[in-house]
């Protein structure tokens, strides 16, 4: 398929032709999303070339087991953001000198910078980027920080309790307490 | 389950949603989902919040380099149906047998909806046979549904109660036609152990269609005992 003709697809109908290894729908589909999985893996990892292992990665994997989205399970760019977020995760767990930064609620989340947009798509991702942000703004620090450092930081709950020094119920609850919280405030925006 | 015995799980729901648990934590939660709609529920409630997460963080332009080595390593790869790679080497059934033999507690699931194992949307070939092996030998048998729907020329494997294969390893078709097995597709299932599998369309003229478990990016030939097999004739 010519690059013009993949541009004007979905990303579903991508993902059918990636799966029978079109190589222009996967550079369509990086085109799309390449920009927030590596912002996401950056996020994740806290370095460039780290950032850039794990995306590239992941794009492979999603090539080589593209069989494995399910459409009815939600969008293309969740999926594809789920597995670099995944396998950003695996190698910090890996890692022998793995972080402990624990600052996962702080500005770079709530003050994110969005590139300009051109199209109605973007200018829809940039509507639910702003709602996500306030969501996540509206919480209280102790939510956010262990959404933020389960989410980004790769930690478990165990793991999160020990680096803050809180019994490992409050973290649970704080977990539980905060996603709802998002959950409610993106509600229509995501539905 | 009453609400005082749903009552302690809860608190994990959010966790396990974050990937927040560690994994033998979630080994117990995901056997407790499988049996608690009520979690499963609240589960599919809370997992938009999570994937909206990743919006909500600084937008960055990832460096030029990175899209041309990814377009380079798949390039070689592409446009070639799954499977057909004609440096791949051809795989036996006399190399198979011994898998076969080696899987430990093999249960068998009979053709048919009663069995658990469906054959959809092909008049020419009501019977299917298929049998599954434990993921561990200690734990229970695994009940995976399967069901191989055939829309048009189009094949699709579709599962269900699959458990995802863990430590990065992925799940690979194998489709045999007489004596030659070919190499397919690779597929995880999501977290509710469910994989949607479209299939070449050389599915039409098999013999036979199996799945095992290989390392991340498959292999050549099969270096574990098949999960699932069905007979198509």
């Amino acid at each position: 398929m010519r690059r013009h003709a993949a541009e004007r697809l979905g990303d579903e109908e991508l993902m059918i032709l990636v799966q029978r290894k079109d190589a222009q729908a996967l550079e369509v589909l990086y085109d799309r999303h390449g920009g927030p999985s590596y912002s996401l893996a950056h996020r994740v990892m806290g370095e460039p070339q780290a950032a850039e292992d794990v995306v590239q990665e992941a794009f492979i994997s999603v090539w080589r087991t593209s069989a494995s989205y399910d459409a009815a399970r939600g969008s293309v760019r969740a999926w594809l953001l789920q597995i670099v977020r995944n396998r950003a995760i695996d190698v910090i767990r890996r890692s022998a000198a793995r972080p402990t930064r624990t600052d996962f609620d702080d500005d770079g989340i709530l003050e994110a910078q969005e590139a300009p947009d051109s199209t109605d798509a973007e200018a829809s991702r940039r509507e639910r980027a702003r709602v996500v942000r306030k969501a996540l703004r509206d919480l209280p620090q102790d939510q956010a920080r262990v959404i933020g450092m389960a989410n980004f930081g790769g930690f478990t709950h165990s793991e999160i309790s020990e680096l803050l020094g809180m019994p490992l119920g409050t973290v649970k609850g704080r977990m539980r307490l905060g996603l709802q919280k998002v959950r409610a405030n993106i509600g229509e925006l995501i539905s | 389950m009453s609400i005082h015995d749903h009552e302690p799980w809860q608190d994990d729901l959010a966790a396990y949603a974050l990937g927040a648990l560690s994994d033998d934590e979630l080994t117990v939660f995901e056997a407790h989902l499988r049996t608690c709609e009520r979690c499963r529920t609240e589960l599919r409630w809370l997992e938009p919040a999570v994937d909206a997460l990743p919006a909500s963080i600084e937008q960055l332009e990832p460096p030029p380099g990175l899209r041309k080595r990814l377009l380079d390593t798949v390039g070689p790869e592409a446009d070639r149906p799954v499977g057909r790679d004609r440096d791949r080497a051809r795989w036996h059934v006399g190399g198979l047998r011994p898998a076969f033999a080696a899987a430990a507690t093999v249960v068998a699931l009979i053709a048919g909806l009663a069995g658990g194992y469906a054959l959809r949307g092909d008049d020419e070939r009501p019977a299917v046979t298929a049998t599954t092996t434990p993921i561990e030998p200690a734990t229970p048998a695994i009940q995976a549904n399967a069901a191989l729907v055939r829309d048009g020329e189009r094949w699709t494997l579709d599962v269900s109660d699959m458990p995802q294969p863990g430590s990065g390893d992925v799940y690979q078709v194998w489709i045999r036609h007489g004596d030659r097995v070919d190499p397919s597709v690779l597929f995880v299932p999501s977290r509710d152990e469910r994989a949607s599998v479209v299939l070449p369309a050389s599915m039409a003229t098999a013999d036979e269609l199996m799945v095992t478990r290989e390392p991340s990016g498959g292999s050549n030939e099969p270096t574990s005992a098949p999960m699932l097999d069905a007979q198509l004739n």
